[in-house]
């Protein structure tokens, strides 16, 4: 008798990832980061190309996700945001929310939320479609990615050690982000260059 | 509920005329029960109502028992699961517990895959259950009832996402002996049924690097489990972030020898065990959870299993072989009931022994040269078949019982014999003629050509134990066909042999008379069963209406011997039903035609069959390597092993595949097997080469006899090989 083989094919993503063309190439640490052209809310271009010699941090964000918030009310994001521009880093904040999901915003509205949080990131740029957002493989709001100055990608994933929505846990936290630029700074290896990224779902359309 | 306090101490008082000391006792006892023995507060907001279960209502000291943390969550909302996914967070709490009593990790049910758009995450829905175990000291030395506190946070998302806490406290009070909350037991045994209960299964996960294109995938092996393989569908969870992507779709491979599951891989790399759970759905669709854990890197089954399996299996043959022995001895035992056997042994073994005038070590050698005769007559038979089976062989034919013709044969034979033993048509009678001629003779040439005879004679009335036991020599090796004959032939002999050494056991011989046969004649039918059970194999082998062709062969055949068998009649009649006879042989011949060339036909079929599964490879040999590398060969070497699992997988998944087999062909690339299950020498110093000390190893020879041979990844995919294969030629 010959062998009875079994097959199977188990859960496919479904309908919804095949409209949302997720067959991205995941950007790799110690890769270039992939490259993108795109105009933020201030009507200014940002070609990631052009920022070679400068380090750039992507966070993305969404001002409605307790995450998010737990980062801002804080102060934590702002003060890192202000310490990183000081030093001559280019931060980009992202929203990739599809219209009508949480945190969605137009250019004037995302403009008054940086102004009202006392935030300071050198680009916001607003990407509905969640083209940016897949091509990075973000995840969660926050996630954050540092390019170095020759535009290879050296860390993605979460802002800090300790993934809760609680304010508290910030001060006992490790900030990688914070941890990184330092050791970029003084052309040291990046101790950890990726973590578990946390927060709330980016909110793509589907 | 005052009033019915009051009113049921009334009664109590006057019923049972209690003191008022017992009453205030009772009520207390009442009050105790009611109060937050079993529960804690429940937490209500806006999207779920939290509370604490405990098993027992009272516990004793030196105790472990669970706690239940129970969220029930509003439709459309989850939670999540221990690892939350892409994105979430998992429960947690943080206990106030007082000296003496500590709480372990909580225990999660198994955990469902939700989709948010292309992020996915691991969680719950509707009521998640969160089991901890809590352990009082032995020597917990309080009156206090114990103080429970907890402090819940969880994450409760619809598409938004709302962190929640809550802070939850009861009293257990202490007994001396444990009373279990009966009203929670149910959310107990709940919990108990969606817990993943943990499997012993060899596993191990491994990662196929990549060439740039291709994404890289993890892959989990899993021994062979029946849990596994009787599910429909199967699903991993791993319990740490970063392992595989969770949106990605899942490729399970259900093989006897072994299960895998791919996918993409997550953001990180590991090398420590990993802990996951397995969640398989069967065809009602009904989930079972286990606990499993992979060790990193390639899976090998345990060695010494499967030395026992080989073990087993080599005693199996040898048990194999003493049981058709021993039934080939019985079968010549029950030989000599037989009525074509019986008389003319029993006149010339008792004849034997009545012979007053000869010694007893006379008789003894009669007894010895008539068991002689047997043996030397089976052994001839013996050695004739072997000679036919090989010529057959040497023509083409082959004893192959998986031959249909050769099947269709036995059953003509059986179902004659069976005709034959029935009493329709006497066999082997003009022989018994011949041979008692010869077996009349005195002296020991007679106690031997007696033995002779008793074999010719024997054979036609064949026992239903003497057709298995030649037709399973037949299949064996000319050694193993002597044996058993031998053994058959010793069993025919063995009472007269007995008799002749022990005279006096004459007396327990059965005297001749009609019940040989009846008995004879009770024979035919284990005979037609046999030939039934025979013509259904025919039928799997072929179809129905080959079936039909060899019944009617059997029906015919019938015919004819009732015609031969009328030439006894009148001259007249001798003519015209000899004729019919020939006739109808032929007609039957025209059927045994009909069936020999459609089963060459199927032959053709099943011959097709075996090629397609026969791979194109060619065994490993250092020698046949350097050939084909002189003759400017590309060469595909594959170091396998039965027990590798990893090697099996890598078979089913790539080196098996039509795609990757036609790539090979169109390449010209040569692909040697080398199988390592034995720990073959030569193979272990070619692993070694490489710096290996185990399988799978897959090396590619470039074309040309200086080429470098290319080490591939342990993982193997159709797209992977073929683009490793194309890299590595093109750097030659």
């Amino acid at each position: 008798m010959k062998t009875m083989i079994k097959t199977i094919s188990a859960i496919g993503v479904g309908a919804m990832l095949m409209a949302a063309n997720l067959t991205y190439a995941k950007p790799e640490v110690g890769q270039p980061a992939p490259s993108f052209e795109m105009v933020d809310t201030l009507g200014n271009v940002v070609d990631l190309a052009s920022l070679e010699g400068k380090t750039v941090i992507m966070e993305w964000t969404n001002h409605q996700c307790p995450f998010v918030r737990k980062h801002y009310e804080s102060g934590n994001m702002q003060a890192l945001q202000k310490e990183s521009v000081s030093d001559d880093v280019v931060w980009i904040s992202v929203l990739s929310s599809a219209p009508g999901k949480q945190g969605y915003v137009e250019a004037e509205q995302a403009n008054n939320i940086i102004a009202e949080n006392g935030a300071a990131p050198t680009h916001m740029l607003l990407d509905p479609s969640g083209e940016l957002g897949q091509t990075y493989g973000a995840k969660t709001t926050p996630h954050m990615y540092i390019i170095n100055a020759s535009g290879d990608l050296v860390y993605m994933g979460g802002i800090d050690s300790i993934p809760s929505a609680d304010k508290a846990d910030i001060q006992s936290a490790e900030n990688y982000v914070r941890t990184a630029l330092t050791q970029i700074k003084g052309g040291e290896e990046i101790t950890t260059p990726s973590s578990r990224p946390y927060g709330c779902s980016v909110k793509y359309s589907s | 509920m005052f009033l019915f306090f009051k009113h049921t101490m009334f009664y109590l008082l006057n019923k049972f005329r209690l003191n008022l000391v017992t009453l205030f006792a009772l009520l207390g006892f009442m009050l105790c029960n009611n109060s937050y023995a079993v529960e804690s507060n429940v937490v209500v907001t806006e999207n779920v109502k939290a509370r604490f279960l405990s098993q027992y209502s009272q516990v004793e000291a030196g105790q472990s028992f669970y706690l239940l943390f129970e969220i029930d969550i509003r439709d459309g909302w989850h939670t999540y699961w221990l690892n939350p996914g892409d994105s979430g967070q998992a429960t947690s709490i943080q206990w106030t517990l007082p000296q003496g009593v500590t709480a372990e990790e909580i225990q999660w049910p198994y955990p469902e895959r939700q989709y948010v758009g292309p992020v996915a995450n691991y969680g719950y829905h509707g009521v998640a259950l969160h089991r901890v175990k809590v352990s009082v000291s032995q020597d917990y030395a309080s009156d206090q009832a114990i103080i429970v506190k907890a402090n819940a946070t969880w994450l409760v998302c619809e598409e938004e996402c709302i962190p929640e806490k809550g802070q939850f406290s009861f009293e257990l009070p202490l007994a001396d002996i444990a009373v279990l909350a009966a009203e929670n037991q149910t959310s107990f045994s709940r919990f108990e049924k969606i817990l993943p209960k943990p499997l012993d299964v060899e596993s191990g996960y491994q990662y196929a690097s990549s060439s740039v294109d291709s994404e890289e995938q993890v892959r989990f092996e899993f021994a062979p489990a029946q849990e596994l393989l009787s599910a429909s569908k199967i699903e991993y969870f791993p319990h740490d972030w970063g392992v595989l992507q969770a949106p990605a779709e899942q490729t399970v491979i259900l093989d006897p020898k072994f299960v895998s599951i791919s996918t993409l891989k997550g953001d990180l790399r590991f090398k420590k065990p990993l802990k996951g759970v397995l969640l398989t759905w069967d065809e009602s669709d009904e989930i079972n959870a286990y606990q499993v854990e992979s060790k990193f890197g390639a899976l090998n089954i345990q060695t010494g299993s499967q030395q026992s399996t080989q073990r087993q299996s080599s005693e199996a043959q040898e048990i194999g072989l003493l049981s058709a022995l021993l039934l080939a001895l019985i079968g010549g035992l029950i030989l000599n009931l037989m009525p074509c056997v019986f008389p003319v042994l029993s006149m010339k073994a008792l004849s034997l022994v009545h012979h007053a005038d000869q010694p007893p070590a006379v008789i003894k050698r009669h007894g010895v040269v008539y068991t002689l005769g047997i043996l030397i007559s089976f052994a001839v038979l013996a050695i004739t078949l072997i000679m036919i089976k090989a010529a057959g062989h040497h023509i083409g034919w082959g004893f192959q019982l998986q031959a249909p013709i050769f099947v269709a044969a036995i059953v003509v034979v059986i179902f004659v014999l069976g005709l034959s033993l029935s009493g329709f048509v006497e066999i082997g009678a003009s022989l018994m003629g011949v041979g008692s001629g010869l077996a009349q003779q005195q002296g020991y040439k007679g106690s031997f050509f007696t033995g002779v005879l008793a074999v010719i004679v024997a054979t036609p009335c064949t026992a239903p134990f003497m057709g298995p036991a030649v037709g399973f020599a037949l299949t064996q090796t000319p050694v193993i066909t002597v044996l058993v004959l031998l053994a058959l032939g010793f069993g025919l002999a063995l009472p007269y042999l007995l008799i002749s050494f022990v005279p006096v056991l004459s007396r327990y011989l059965p005297k001749p008379g009609l019940w040989m046969k009846k008995f004879q004649q009770v024979l035919a039918f284990p005979m037609f069963a046999t030939a039934a059970w025979l013509i259904w194999v025919f039928g799997l082998q072929t179809n129905m209406g080959q079936v039909f062709n060899l019944l009617i062969v059997c029906i015919l055949i019938t015919l004819v011997i009732w015609l031969w068998q009328n030439v006894k009649e009148e001259h007249y009649w001798r003519t015209i039903s000899r004729a019919f006879a020939l006739a109808t042989l032929f007609v039957a011949g025209l059927f045994i035609w009909k069936i020999a060339s459609n089963s060459n036909d199927t032959n053709a079929v099943v011959d097709n069959a075996r090629t397609e599964e026969i791979v194109n490879y060619e065994n490993f040999s250092l020698e046949r390597l350097q050939q084909l590398r002189e003759l400017d060969s590309p060469v595909f070497v594959n170091m396998t092993a039965a027990w590798c699992i990893t090697c099996l997988a890598n078979e089913k998944v790539a080196l098996s595949k039509a795609q990757l087999k036609t790539f090979f062909t169109d390449n010209n690339i040569t692909y040697l097997k080398g199988d390592w299950t034995n720990q073959d020498a030569v193979i272990t110093s070619y692993l070694e080469s490489f710096s290996r000390s185990s399988v799978p190893l897959y090396v590619y020879y470039p074309k040309g006899s200086a080429s470098e041979p290319q080490v591939l990844p342990q993982i193997l995919t159709v797209a992977g090989v073929m683009e490793f294969i194309k890299l590595a030629d093109q750097q030659n």
